[in-house]
């Protein structure tokens, strides 16, 4: 997993939202939040030492 | 004009939060670990709506990019809690005001999300989106901007010295780009 990824595209999402680019600024955000989810699914492995 | 000023206010905020886990790495050498990076990633997302409510005009599709943002961020960090609630577990990293930074964060992130609701609020008193009229960001608003900017890119840099091109290491301790002696 490349961890420098959310934060290249969290950059380009950053800029284009500075620069009033809105739909640009959204498509990077959701690829954003996408590859967030997929780092979190990698990354979340341990069990929990948890019971309920 | 108050939809204004606490959307600079939220993205001032979320700066701020990211410059202090900053000043830990850098000052304290508490190099983040690949659940700490990934809740930095939700301040980021979590931001990108604040950006934009300020540089195009507040939306409800901003808002709920940051209602996203919010709950992915405090899934994450209460994901790291759970890691270190059993007895005896000291946790991970250093303590800040008697908290580690990562329910720190699983806070900011609940706040942000009560944040939101009063943005929603306020917005619906001043009127439809429709019917707002955007002024473009004042100076206030583009310092904010660019220091955002400049902090994601001051992230994306120190990650790349920690992690290099791959995924970081499970307990980092030194930047994978400069060797154990310079951590």
């Amino acid at each position: 997993m490349v961890m420098i990824l959310p934060f290249l595209i969290g950059l380009l999402a950053a800029f284009l939202a500075m620069r009033g680019q809105r739909m640009g600024a959204i498509l990077a955000w959701a690829a954003l939040v996408i590859v967030l989810l997929a780092w979190l699914q990698y990354h979340a492995s341990d069990t929990l030492n948890v019971s309920f | 004009m108050l939809i204004r000023l606490l959307n600079l206010l939220g993205l001032l905020g979320v700066s701020l939060v990211l410059l202090v886990a900053f000043y830990y790495q850098l000052f304290h050498n508490e190099l983040p670990c690949p659940l700490c990076l990934l809740q930095r990633g939700c301040f980021v997302a979590l931001g990108i709506g604040f950006a934009l409510n300020l540089s195009v005009g507040p939306s409800r599709l901003h808002d709920a990019m940051m209602l996203v943002s919010g709950l992915l961020g405090a899934g994450t960090a209460l994901r790291q809690v759970l890691l270190h609630i059993a007895p005896g577990d000291a946790g991970y990293g250093s303590l800040l005001f008697s908290m580690h930074f990562y329910t720190w964060a699983f806070v900011a992130f609940a706040v942000s999300i009560l944040y939101v609701a009063l943005l929603l609020l306020v917005e619906a008193g001043e009127g439809s989106p429709a019917r707002r009229h955007n002024q473009g960001a004042g100076l206030l608003a583009r310092l904010a901007l660019w220091l955002f900017v400049l902090v994601v890119g001051a992230n994306l840099l120190s990650t790349l010295l920690e992690c290099g091109f791959g995924a970081c290491a499970d307990n980092p301790t030194y930047y994978e780009w400069l060797g154990p002696k310079a951590a």
